[in-house]
This record gives structure tokens, C-alpha cells and sequence, in this order.
């Protein structure tokens, strides 16, 4: 005997959640977020010039922390230089006024390198969100260059990764080709290259399911 | 002697004065140019670095007025 049925639900399609949604919230329970860091995976803060409001960023990438290490050396020397006045007294000829200022110059040229390049090191950054790539350039002191390519008009990535510095330390270059007006875009000495290659190939195939799916932005 | 001496130091506080001047305007640059990278990018770490260079702005300044008056 078949039994009537009293209730028949509304079939509602299951809607698969999207990789990256997944993602972030593991991320944002498993690292403690710092906007200092080198390798931002799905930043909780993080807002740019262009963005689209319904765009969510993915991933911020700055050069290595260790590619600082040559001007930070040179700081670390500049820094200490005055003190060598004490052995070598080459501003002795100067009057006492004179000497006070230029010493007080040298750690205001020397204030004004530190910063500048830790300007340069935080602000010359990568982004990745859902939807594109930006290559964001500050050449010098207030001349700006913004590259964007469509996640769907990458075509090929390349990871080059080689020296012992790079191997010691997991950071390497990665070259996007697209069919962008830009044909190349590409991300310098950024660390973990191989997992920014995999996000962005994770990134590609969900890009190529939203088109499929007809959920394309 | 002593004349030409003091002119010396007179010519070489002028040199003095000029590059603070020029450094004040280049302390100046720098807070325009971070007001236009903060723009472009926000993660947080804004404000320290606005404070930075403001103070790096108000420091030029001040050794300006320091050496118009020591020189």
C-alpha cells in the first residue's frame, strides 16, 4: 500500500559554497592577521583604489621581508656613522654650531632613506581578489602605476624560483600571462610562490564554474 | 681676518638654512605622497604611517627654526 504523502517539500537546488568562502573562514581562525605581513591570505582589513564593492580580496602580496635587508644594513651604517666623528674628527674644523646642525642633517637624510623605503616595501603591492590581479607600482615619490587583468583572461602562470637566497628562504618570482591589453603582469620575489600559483589556479577553475554555472559577476 | 672669517661662516649658515629649506619642502612631498598611497591601499596600518610622516614634517620644521636660531 503506498502511503499518501502529507507534506511535499519545495525542492531548493543545494548551493554549493564557493572555495574561497570556505576558505576564509578557516584562515581567519587558524593565522593572527598583521597588515606588516609579507603574504596577507584573505586580509580582514584591506580596501584599494578601484575596488568594486562586491569584490572581496583574496590575497595582498609584498616582496620578502629579507629583499629589505640591503637597505636596512645601510640604515643600520648611516645610523651609526656620527659616532665614528668621535675616531675621526673630519668636522672638527667646523664651529661647534655647525657641527651640532650637520649631525642633526645626517639623521634627518638618514630618517627620511629608512622611510622612504619602507614606504616603497609596503606600498608596492600585489592584490588578488575573486575577480582580478593589480600590480601596484610606486616608481617614485608620487608617480603611480595600477596593472589589472580579469582572473578569466589569465592564461598561463609562471613560477620562477632560483638562487640559494630564494630556496633558503620560499620566495620567487611569478610571471601571469593574459589576454588582457597588459600581457604580462608580474609579481616580484613574493613568498610562498607555489601556493600564490595554486590559489590562483583555484581561482581560475572557480572562475570557469561561475561562467558554467551563469553566476558570473 | 676676522672680517672675512665671519663672512665665511655668514655664506655657510645661507648654504645651511637653504638645504633645511629645500628638506622641509621634500619632508612636505613625502606627506603628499603617503596621503596618495594610503589612498590607494588600506590594511590597517594607515594611521602610524600618516603619524610618521607628519612628525617627520613637524621635525624639519623644527630644526629650521633651531637653525636660524643656533647658526
Amino acid at each position: 500500500m503506498i502511503m499518501p504523502d502529507i507534506y511535499i517539500s519545495e525542492h531548493k537546488p543545494v548551493k554549493k559554497p564557493l572555495l574561497h568562502v570556505t576558505h576564509k573562514h578557516k584562515v581567519h581562525k587558524k593565522y593572527p592577521y598583521s597588515p606588516l605581513a609579507a603574504f596577507m591570505y584573505y586580509p580582514r582589513k584591506a580596501d584599494f583604489v578601484n575596488k568594486d564593492p562586491e569584490e572581496e580580496v583574496i590575497l595582498i602580496l609584498r616582496r620578502h621581508p629579507i629583499t629589505n635587508l640591503g637597505w636596512i644594513i645601510v640604515s643600520i651604517a648611516l645610523l651609526f656613522a656620527p659616532s665614528v666623528l668621535k675616531f675621526f674628527p673630519i668636522l672638527a674644523f667646523l664651529p661647534e654650531n655647525f657641527q651640532l646642525i650637520s649631525v642633526i642633517g645626517w639623521y634627518m637624510i638618514t630618517t627620511a632613506f629608512i622611510f622612504e623605503n619602507f614606504l616603497s616595501w609596503y606600498f608596492n603591492v600585489n592584490i588578488i581578489t575573486d575577480e582580478r590581479v593589480f600590480d601596484v607600482d610606486f616608481v617614485n615619490l608620487i608617480y603611480r602605476e595600477i596593472t589589472d587583468a580579469n582572473i578569466d583572461q589569465i592564461q598561463d602562470v609562471t613560477v620562477r624560483l632560483g638562487g640559494a637566497v630564494r630556496a633558503v628562504f620560499n620566495y620567487g618570482d611569478i610571471i601571469i600571462q593574459t589576454a588582457a591589453e597588459i600581457p604580462q603582469i608580474e609579481l616580484q620575489a613574493v613568498p610562498k610562490p607555489d601556493r600564490v600559483a595554486r590559489i590562483l589556479r583555484e581561482l581560475r577553475v572557480e572562475e570557469e564554474q561561475e561562467k558554467i554555472e551563469g553566476r558570473v559577476r | 681676518m676676522l672680517a672675512s672669517s665671519a663672512t665665511v661662516w655668514s655664506v655657510a649658515k645661507i648654504f645651511a638654512l637653504f638645504g633645511l629649506g629645500v628638506y622641509i619642502i621634500f619632508a612636505f612631498v613625502i606627506v603628499r605622497q603617503v596621503a596618495i598611497m594610503v589612498k590607494t591601499l588600506e590594511v590597517g596600518f594607515e594611521l602610524p604611517i600618516r603619524l610618521i610622516s607628519l612628525a617627520h614634517l613637524l621635525f624639519a620644521i623644527g630644526i629650521f627654526i633651531f637653525a636660524l636660531m643656533v647658526l
